[in-house]
């Protein structure tokens, strides 16, 4: 018998504990490091519950082994762009990109009562009509000069240019994203011109929220950077540890959902290598590996990549590939999808989307800002569209059909990329941007980023009520009202 | 002018008579010219019934004729006692109070001229800043109705430079006082402070970058403390997104012209600036002092060296890296092609690297830092290299270099690398040890014999001869002088235990040394020439007598001290470091010699929009039947048809020109609308007879166009005037083009030169004689082509090409002043030789003073040979720019200010202004210091050992000290002769290879025949600073791109709904797989030949897989992507 045993089962005895052979029999297959910690909790535990046998259910609740009948960890995976990439060559693939956000908008706004009035940009152009008329479209320019707004929509027949006088509406129409769909309501000007007079966006209908039956846990995790030189490794592993532990909620995790940026990648940004533990992907990969192998099996594990992971950085971006680590592929508990990413956790629906496109919207929306991310997220919810601008820092792959809208309305909007850990719910649907668990780098002081990384949060899927378990930062902010 | 004004102006400096002969003829003939081209441009056959460009001698005059305003004689006063700084702010103190305007102007318009005059001062009156940097200044109103003033600054301002751009604000707020105006209030509207912060940040991120990086509380800081409101107009089209539709400022755009006088002006040269104010005495300014200061962006000071040196840019090859044995050692002093940042390389080197260089070819180094022109020198040390055949050999000269060119296998030691005192100081710079060279050991000669042997010939003899070898060592036992440094090699950069194992040789004797093997990395350190036969290294004659008298005579005791001290202990002869530094060395652009052509060519500036076709042909638009175009509107009214020329071409009676209301589309007789409040319009769009005008014209000159004719799709300049069809005619004749203001121009790169041969630049002893050359260097009249003559201030020697071009031009000219201008002929010149002592001007492209210049002579190079004086005058040095070259008469005659744009910046490259005489005194402070001495003295040389700064180092003559003697003119010496300008090539492989594979692999070959270049090193930082930014520049890019028409060439920002151009065309993207993968194979190529880190070898290949996502593997594959491993 090996030492470590014999310790753990003198330990045991002295405090006048039974243990039972099946017990026994686990206990010697347990790693043997962990062994010491094992035996005292759960004498710890048990000495409360005044039950003095150690039996193989004991065991395996604690080891995570056994599957706990009342809670369920069924994941389905909804939408995943990764086998659904068709690589459209320029021109052709655009043209079918943008018409099919155009029509799946369409269709998503036919819901409206105004839109049986919708009529073509052409067919209102020509028309001149004296009543109001509906148009719809997405958004080519917006412009706002001294007093007046102009927006320039257009739709399959052609392109159209209202102007906003109202000051309300113009604010609304400041919030307009560009390429984004909008349906309008327009007026001939007296100087010949059009006048807008109303802005109705796709944005979500009110409903009901699916919720689980079980009261399982969701850990929602982002921009873990793991190979940098920031990542923070103790604070990541001393978070796993405590899901290992027999802590009552801890018990209760079943889906641990990463948003991307789970490593820093290699050439993403300028003498990156300088910042780098790992210089290579491969590297960066096995350490992955090697930290997930701390998660209990019993926990599902998706993993989506960002604009840090390997692969492509255009959007939708496929899963990981599997040649950079097959490790991760083949476990069973963890589950590659792509980027955007719906999957439903005991039938809660959870899009998935790692957040490139807030930096562009930050920088052309009044108002918003990298501390606020819960605020950016609102606006993809309203325009139903997770990354609408096209043409400036984020890349949009031409692609035969736009799987960036949000056609399928989910119940958490699981959003990373901006390093900020932060809640806030939006018409039934709760939105989280999960933070980080890399320390400020010097970019990011550079240019004044202030993240908070190392807080992990946690959903109960039955109930929607969220906890969290802090690393490092204080917790200001975390709960937008 | 007057002939009379250019004599007062030099009259009363002093010079030698032969300088005050060749100023008067320059002034002469550039009247001469001017009278001529006056002369026919009166005829009003033309657009333009004046000379455009003014002639101006001096900064007064410059400023006076740029803002035309009568102030030149005051401010030479001014200038006399107070220098430029000062006399800018008494004399705009004069104009706001009026003094020299109009009694009818108003006070904004005083205070708007007097801040311009005072930047034009404090620039010189050189730059376009004045005119086209300050937007407008304006009298605004505070909210408490209290008047302030408010400057506007536009883009152009750039050129003004950070410190002078700052000190707009200064003599803004100085004649704000004078005016007895109130200070500005910063954010009583809005908050604008907070808008310059957003602003800034949204500039450096979107649009360009700044020099310094600074602080959000300096900007508030110092908006909040200004005087004087700075205001500007947008350049770049980024909105901010805050602060938008602000009382006082107009834009939402970002003002990249007051940000940049807010960024590196008022904060980043603060320090500077509170100079001036300390000398201006201004008050008001004290919270300058407060600001927490700004941080060169870029990192630390000497960190940017290396950084320079680790640009590698695809295709321009490193010759030498920094401090490495073997790379070009430092030599100090000046040749006569040398100085004024223009480097001197031996021509042997240009010759076995296949001619990587050229005369001309721009090099980037790091000591004494920024870029450089190559010129060569052949009495500089030559390189080693060892042969196919193992043996070491030091190459002899130029000849030698071609006979063994194709046997080289490596370049051991690159020889030397002449940098002249002058760029040190230059550039501020510390002075780095001197190797023993000869000149130093000459310096100690000298003070050997004028100490302790003057009478002794044995030695006064060696001071302009190399000794023997036997000479040397007898010099070195019975003088006690250091070893001659032909016959060192670089002991000190030998360990002792490599001392060691040369000490053990085969055989010894006086006559031969012979070595084993493994001997051989050590003599290829120490640069010895060897042999290799039969598995035994041998040394002969010379270096075996060098080796058996420093070695073996008398047995070395190995010690702790340097190799060198050990040798000079155990032989008795003084060995010194031969060593100094290495100089980084890497090629920055080719050298560029070549016509001036608008993109695309163009031979007559005339509008036909898309009617010509893509090549824009005159000939093809004038078949429609209806030609219509946008033009000026002149008209005949005898003959009722439009007309370029003032007088009609058809009857000759003077045309007269209406304007058109853009709103009630009157025609009026003036150029504002009473009926309507607005400007009108003096071009419109109208029928124009351009057939008829072309025959007409053709029968004129009695030339025929030929196709295509070309001419330009739209003008730019405001009023839309065109140029008359029969100046384009000529030139399709003689093979020119025209450049955009209306000037047929030549580039060519800057080049310094003081003395030359006439058998260097291809004229005859009696024809530069005739020029005036009477004498050569040593006062010996001149009458062999081998003589060394001493350049004037204006002459210049240009590449054959240009002179040939400028030939077409004489002929074009002189076509011009007879058939067209009804003239006669000018130049009558049928080759390059008659055109020798003709007038040009050269003009650099940031400025708008055209230098008066002769041509003497030619040589087979690509770059203009002349005096630092000269470049200086055109704000240039020799740091690889190419400036333009125009024949002074097609300046005149056909240069107008009405072709350019009246857009910011349209006035740049521009002969505004005519400067017909370069004096020494009013040069740029870096022509005064050049160095002028003969000899660099001992006490130099010693100084550099002590590592001085080269400011405080009063030994060297340089032309500072010479200011305001007659001896500014002449004398102006050099230390290293040269026996050549040129090598057998005179363009660089750079500029004649085709691909940049092939230039890449030219640069590779390079590294890897260079000892002192690491060709990992270099292949590495090819990838990171090029192949791998532009494949993921480019992958990036295209899943943003931009598409375009393939019919009218709109482009769109993201493919429309309709799916095609408004128009009715295709769209096609900008970006294809094909410019993606462009440079993907050599780069996976490279990362898996060379050794470089694993870091890179993974992004290669990490991008080769994001292709393949983004593209397919291959086109039209559709497999499952996760798969493909």
């Amino acid at each position: 018998m090996k030492k470590e045993l014999s310790f753990a089962l003198n330990y045991a005895l002295n405090k006048g504990f039974q243990i039972h052979p099946n017990a026994f029999k686990i206990l010697e297959n347990v790693d043997v490091k962990k062994l010491e910690k094992i035996i005292k909790e759960i004498v710890r535990e048990k000495t409360k519950q005044k039950l003095f046998q150690i039996n193989q259910d004991d065991l395996e609740t604690y080891l995570g082994i056994k599957d706990d009948p009342s809670l369920e960890n069924e994941v389905k995976v909804l939408l995943d762009p990764t086998d659904k990439i068709t690589t459209g060559e320029g021109v052709k693939g655009y043209n079918a990109l943008f018409s099919s956000r155009f029509n799946k908008l369409k269709r998503i706004i036919s819901d409206r009562p105004e839109a049986r009035m919708l009529k073509s940009l052409t067919f209102v152009k020509n028309e001149r009509s004296e009543d109001d008329m509906y148009v719809c479209g997405l958004v080519t320019s917006r412009n706002s000069e001294r007093n007046v707004t102009k927006l320039v929509l257009e739709d399959p027949s052609g392109s159209f240019e209202g102007i906003i006088f109202d000051t309300e509406l113009q604010k609304t129409a400041d919030t307009l994203l560009v390429d984004q769909f909008v349906m309008a309501r327009v007026s001939v000007g007296k100087n010949s011109g059009f006048i807008i007079k109303d802005l109705i966006f796709p944005d979500i209908p009110d409903q009901a929220t699916n919720k689980s039956e079980s009261e399982a846990y969701a850990v929602f995790l982002s921009d873990l950077h793991i190979g940098s030189k920031y990542f923070m490794e103790e604070e990541l592993t001393e978070f796993f540890s405590w899901i290992s532990s027999p802590d009552p909620t801890a018990k209760k995790i079943r889906f641990i959902l990463i948003g991307g940026d789970m490593v820093d990648g290699v050439g993403i940004y300028p003498n990156q290598n300088k910042e780098l533990v790992c210089q290579t992907i491969e590297e960066q990969l096995k350490k992955v590996e090697s930290l997930i192998d701390q998660i209990p099996k019993n926990i599902k594990i998706i993993i989506m990549p960002g604009n840090h992971d390997p692969g492509r950085r255009a959007l939708p971006q496929p899963a990981i590939p599997k040649k950079y680590n097959s490790g991760l592929w083949d476990r069973e508990n963890v589950i590659m999808v792509g980027n955007p990413a719906v999957v439903s956790l005991n039938g809660v629906k959870v899009m998935m989307f790692h957040g490139q496109s807030i930096d562009d919207i930050v920088k052309t929306t009044p108002g918003l800002s990298y501390d606020k991310p819960t605020n950016v997220m609102k606006h993809l919810l309203r325009a139903r569209h997770l990354s609408p601008i096209y043409g400036s820092q984020t890349p949009i792959a031409p692609e035969m059909q736009d799987l960036m809208v949000i056609e399928d309305i989910p119940d958490i909007f699981h959003v990373g990329h901006v390093h900020k850990a932060q809640l806030d719910m939006y018409k039934g649907i709760l939105l989280v941007n999960s933070g980080s668990w890399q320390k400020q780098t010097p970019f990011q002081a550079s240019v004044g980023m202030t993240p908070n990384p190392g807080i992990a949060l946690l959903v109960n899927l039955k109930t929607f009520q969220v906890f969290h378990q802090n690393y490092n930062s204080n917790l200001d902010n975390i709960l937008q009202s | 002018m007057s002939e009379n004004d250019a004599i007062s102006r030099i009259s009363g400096i002093k010079m030698p008579d032969y300088y005050s002969d060749y100023y008067s003829s320059l002034s002469t003939e550039t009247y001469n010219i001017f009278e001529t081209a006056a002369s026919a441009k009166s005829s009003l056959v033309d657009s333009s019934g004046i000379i455009e460009p003014k002639i101006a001698f001096d900064l007064a005059d410059r400023v006076a004729k740029m803002h035309e305003i009568d102030i030149a004689e005051p401010l030479r006063e001014l200038l006399k006692t107070n220098g430029k700084e000062l006399s800018a702010l008494i004399l705009s103190k004069e104009i706001a109070q009026g003094k020299y305007s109009l009694p009818d102007s108003t006070l904004e318009e005083k205070l708007d001229l007097a801040v311009r005059v005072g930047l034009a001062i404090v620039t010189e009156g050189v730059t376009i800043a004045p005119l086209q940097g300050i937007s407008e200044v304006k009298i605004k109103k505070n909210k408490d109705g209290s008047e302030y003033l408010s400057v506007s600054i536009a883009g152009p301002m750039r050129s003004a430079g950070g410190t002078e751009s700052a000190v707009t604000m200064l003599i803004a707020d100085h004649v704000r006082k004078t005016a007895g105006l109130s200070k500005f209030q910063a954010n009583s509207f809005d908050d604008e402070t907070g808008r310059f912060v957003e602003e800034l940040r949204i500039y450096e991120r979107e649009a360009s970058s700044f020099q310094f990086h600074i602080l959000d509380e300096d900007i508030e800081h110092v908006i909040s403390n200004l005087p004087v409101e700075l205001d500007g107009v947008d350049t770049d089209p980024y909105e901010v997104v805050n602060h938008k539709s602000m009382a006082r400022i107009k834009t939402d755009r970002v003002r990249g012209g007051a940000l940049r006088v807010l960024n590196d002006g008022l904060i980043g040269r603060s320090k500077k600036l509170l100079k001036r104010i300390e000398m201006y005495n201004l008050d008001g300014w004290e919270w300058l002092n407060d600001l927490k200061g700004a941080v060169q962006t870029g990192e630390k000071q000497e960190d940017a060296a290396t950084k320079r040196m680790h640009e590698v840019i695809t295709g321009r090859s490193v010759l030498s890296m920094p401090n490495r044995l073997g790379g070009f050692r430092l030599r100090y002093g000046r040749a006569c092609n040398t100085g004024f940042a223009a480097v001197g390389l031996h021509p042997v080197v240009a010759e076995i690297l296949d001619h990587t260089i050229a005369v001309g070819t721009q090099i980037k180094i790091d000591i004494p830092g920024k870029g450089s022109t190559v010129a060569f020198v052949d009495s500089i040390e030559t390189p080693v290299v060892r042969l196919k055949d193992g043996s070491v050999v030091k190459i002899r000269d130029v000849k030698h270099g071609i006979e063994i060119k194709n046997d080289i296998e490596k370049i051991l030691h690159l020889g030397d690398i002449l940098i002249s005192f002058g760029d040190f100081l230059e550039n501020n710079a510390q002075l780095v040890p001197s190797g023993y060279v000869e000149e130093y050991w000459i310096e100690e000669l000298k003070q050997k014999i004028a100490k302790y042997e003057p009478e002794d010939h044995y030695l006064t003899r060696f001071l302009n001869r190399i000794p023997t070898i036997d000479e040397a060592l007898k010099i070195s036992i019975d003088f006690d002088m250091t070893l001659h440094p032909h016959y060192l090699y670089y002991w000190d950069k030998l360990s002792a235990e490599e001392l060691g194992l040369l000490l053990n040789p085969k055989t010894i004797n006086e006559t031969s040394v012979e070595y084993s093997p493994q001997t051989k990395k050590i003599l290829e350190k120490l640069g010895v020439p060897h042999i290799v036969k039969n598995d035994s290294i041998i040394l002969e004659n010379t270096e075996a007598k060098i080796f058996f008298n420093l070695l073996f005579r008398e047995e070395p005791t190995i010690d702790d001290s340097s190799v060198p001290q050990i040798i000079s202990k155990s032989s008795g002869i003084k060995i010194r470091n031969k060593f100094s530094t290495s100089i980084g060395v890497r090629i920055g652009r080719p050298e560029k010699s070549a016509p001036r052509q608008m993109k695309p060519p163009t031979h007559v500036l005339f509008p036909i929009s898309d009617k010509g076709g893509p090549t824009r042909d005159l000939l093809k638009a004038s078949r429609n039947e209806h030609f219509f175009t946008s033009i000026y509107n002149r008209h005949c009214n005898q003959c009722n048809i439009p007309s370029i020329g003032i007088k009609c071409s058809k009857c000759g009676t003077k045309t007269t020109v209406t304007y058109r209301c853009p709103h009630c589309r009157d025609s009026l007789e003036e150029s504002f609308c009473e009926k309507c409040k607005r400007n009108a319009l003096a071009y419109s769009h109208k029928e124009f007879p351009l057939k008829s005008k072309l025959l007409e014209a053709q029968e004129k000159i009695r030339l025929r166009a030929q196709e295509p004719f070309k001419g330009v799709k739209e003008l730019i300049s405001q009023d839309k005037i065109a140029e008359p069809l029969e100046k384009g005619l000529v030139r399709q004749n003689f093979g020119l083009t025209v450049f955009k203001d209306g000037t047929v121009r030549f580039d060519a790169t800057n080049s310094p030169l003081t003395q030359f041969k006439p058998s260097w630049i291809g004229t005859s002893v009696e024809k530069l004689k005739e020029l005036g050359y009477s004498h050569d260097v040593d006062g010996i009249p001149l009458e062999d082509p081998e003589q060394i003559v001493e350049l004037r201030m204006q002459d210049v020697i240009i590449p054959y090409e240009s002179g040939k071009y400028l030939v077409s031009i004489c002929k074009y000219i002189d076509t011009l002043l007879e058939k067209f201008y009804g003239k006669t002929s000018f130049y009558n010149v049928t080759n390059s030789e008659e055109l020798i002592g003709h007038l040009i001007i050269g003009l650099a492209p940031h400025t708008s003073v055209g230098i008066v210049g002769r041509i003497i002579g030619y040589s087979e190079t690509h770059v203009c040979f002349a005096t630092p004086n000269w470049h200086s005058a055109k704000r240039r040095d020799a740091d690889g720019d190419a400036d333009s070259i125009m024949l002074l008469m097609d300046s005149l005659l056909n240069f107008s200010r009405q072709f350019l744009s009246d857009a910011i910046g349209g006035l740049m490259d521009a002969p505004l202004l005519v400067q017909p005489l370069v004096l020494p005194h009013e040069s740029q402070p870096q022509a005064h210091n050049l160095e002028v001495t003969k000899s660099l003295p001992l006490e130099f040389f010693e100084s550099t050992l002590q590592q001085a700064k080269a400011p405080d180092i009063s030994s060297v003559e340089i032309i500072k000290s010479r200011l305001e003697t007659e001896r500014q003119f002449y004398d102006y010496h050099f230390t290293h002769t040269t026996s050549s300008l040129t090598t057998s090539k005179s363009r660089s492989a750079y500029s004649t290879l085709g691909s940049m594979l092939d230039k890449f692999d030219m640069q590779v070959r390079n590294a890897e025949l260079i000892d002192a270049v690491n060709t990992s090193e270099i292949v590495s930082d090819v990838i990171s600073t090029h192949l791998v930014p532009d494949i993921m520049g480019n992958l990036r890019a295209y899943a943003r791109q931009n598409f375009r028409c393939t019919g009218c060439g709109k482009s769109y920002r993201r493919m429309p709904l309709i799916q095609t151009c408004v128009c009715g065309h295709k769209l096609i993207p900008t970006i294809t797989r094909g410019s993606v993968e462009k440079y993907l194979k050599l780069a996976k190529r490279l990362v898996d030949k060379y050794d470089v880190s694993e870091y890179q070898r993974g992004r290669i290949h990490a991008l080769s897989d994001e292709i393949e996502l983004v593209f397919g593997k291959s086109p039209g594959d559709q497999s499952l992507l996760t798969d493909y491993a």
